[in-house]
């Protein structure tokens, strides 16, 4: 290893650590398992850097790994998890479950509900929405929707038709937004919550 | 005038914010949303919903992971 790449190596793992740890915990939901997860990842990388041919690449290519690394560990726990499910999902009419719960069209169009819903969410509701979603949801959430895959990396990664992938985000936003719904109405009549 | 009306919009509203549709698809729901206040203001409701999600993924890293990266570096050194 030359002292170039191993320096480079240092500073963007140290610049990227709490994103991965952050990616980490989203997608196994505790933090014991996010942490080897993150090193077993940077301990592969640094085993693997004279692979990488173009260094410019390296954030997607460790982000990749990481994330490869969790869906094995899924595949092999949970098979059943990465079965293409696209047709066993029934059509409904759920999504935007928040915002449709939310808008007076009385008010101006980004008016006081939604944007004080909004206001009101902390990162502690929004990591328990994420963490009650089943693993083959919250994997393509994360994929998708923080990581920003397109659909069809994301199907490639996991091993799924594309229209499997979009159907369990479709599926994983209406029922994380139900949960952030949930939330917003025990916080509201949480004691000295109540309106009068 | 936009081509489509609200129900189309709304339909393809998360596979538009996701950036996977086609082009001229994209411009059309680009030009409703700029007319169309309900529209508007639902795109903007997912969009912010979407940002706090990615806001609440970035953690601090436990300082026993800080060792363990130390650990596995020199490691290497030895």
């Amino acid at each position: 290893m030359t002292d170039d790449r191993r320096a480079f190596f240092e500073d963007r793992v140290s610049v990227l650590l709490n994103k991965l740890y952050g990616v980490a915990m989203r997608l196994t939901g505790n933090s014991h398992d996010a942490e080897d997860l993150v090193a077993t990842t940077i301990a592969h990388a640094w085993e693997r850097l004279e692979q990488l041919d173009d260094l410019a690449r390296f954030d997607a290519w460790l982000f990749k790994s990481l994330s490869n690394r969790y869906i094995s560990t899924l595949r092999a726990r949970r098979p059943e998890a990465f079965l293409d499910d696209c047709l066993c999902e029934e059509p409904d009419d759920e999504d935007g479950y928040l915002y449709r719960h939310l808008h007076s069209p009385f008010l101006l169009w980004w008016g006081g509900p939604e944007k004080e819903f909004l206001a009101n969410l902390v990162r502690e509701d929004i990591e328990r929405a994420v963490n009650e979603l089943a693993d083959e949801y919250r994997v393509v959430f994360v994929l998708v929707e923080v990581l920003g895959y397109k659909y069809e990396e994301a199907a490639g990664q996991i091993g799924v038709p594309v229209g499997t992938v979009r159907s369990r985000l479709n599926r994983a936003r209406q029922k994380l937004q139900k949960t952030l719904w949930k939330y917003g109405r025990e916080l509201e009549s949480a004691p000295g919550n109540v309106k009068t | 005038m936009s081509k489509l009306n609200c129900e189309d919009v709304i339909r393809r509203l998360y596979v538009y914010l996701d950036g996977e549709l086609e082009s001229g698809e994209e411009t059309d729901i680009d030009e409703h949303i700029r007319h169309c206040q309900e529209c508007m203001g639902r795109a903007e409701f997912e969009r912010r919903l979407r940002r706090l999600i990615q806001d609440a993924t970035d953690r601090s890293a436990p300082d026993s992971l800080k060792r363990k990266l130390a650990a596995i570096l020199d490691d290497d050194k030895r």
